[in-house]
């Protein structure tokens, strides 16, 4: 993430803020 | 061409449009920085590649079931999306390194683990890294200008949300360092 785009967001998210984290598909975590 | 091809060819037209995905690109607005941001900014050492169109910020549309307020990522596809009302989302492209794929590999050799929804618990204006040669705390950094520590069960995952002085890796597949995004 760039540094303009990470400070972008740190200022809209909130402490507490959901993050959801997709699962890679095998076909990925097999290499 | 009977009225049965003609209804077809245009459900088939509508289905095709109501898959297309509203992409507008549009940079930070750095009008929201802090002056201090802006000076560093300014004067990073590290070179600014550009990033590749697919994985400028953008507003898209969003059709996922996370409430507004959430952030979703996308490892697979190198994105991060902040979820916004009226089925819209801001959407940054990202790096996810190799720590972070032995961790998903971990996960699902155990078949335990930390849930996928995580949550911030901690936030970082200028993160350090324990990178050698030493590098202060800041845009040069490879932890960036900022961090977002991520929390599972009221335990730090010891992943992070955060910048990068190499952007060139943004939307690679292949990056040879620590977890990035």
């Amino acid at each position: 993430m760039t540094n303009e785009d990470v400070i972008d967001l740190y200022n809209r998210v909130k402490l507490g803020t959901v993050v959801v984290v997709l699962e890679p598909q095998p076909w990925r975590l097999a290499v | 061409m009977s009225l049965l091809q003609a209804k077809l060819g245009i459900l088939a037209a509508a289905l095709m449009l109501s898959g297309c995905m509203e992409t507008t690109y549009e940079a930070a607005n750095q009008n929201n920085f802090k002056p201090r941001d802006k000076e560093y900014l300014a004067k990073v050492s590290y070179i600014k590649t550009p990033v590749a169109e697919p994985f400028r910020r953008a507003i898209v549309d969003y059709h996922r079931k996370e409430a507004p307020g959430s952030i979703v990522v996308d490892s697979d596809n190198h994105y991060l999306y902040y979820v916004q009302d009226g089925g819209k989302a801001i959407r940054y492209g990202i790096t996810v390194g190799e720590e972070a794929m032995a961790w998903f590999r971990h996960r699902q050799g155990r078949q335990h683990g930390p849930s996928g929804r995580l949550g911030i618990r901690r936030r970082a204006r200028s993160p350090g890294s324990a990178c050698r040669p030493f590098v202060p705390p800041g845009p040069d950094n490879p932890m960036g200008s900022r961090a977002l520590y991520l929390y599972s069960g009221g335990k730090d995952t010891l992943f992070r949300i955060h910048g990068t002085n190499q952007p060139e890796y943004i939307g690679a597949f292949d990056f040879p360092r620590a977890a990035s995004a």
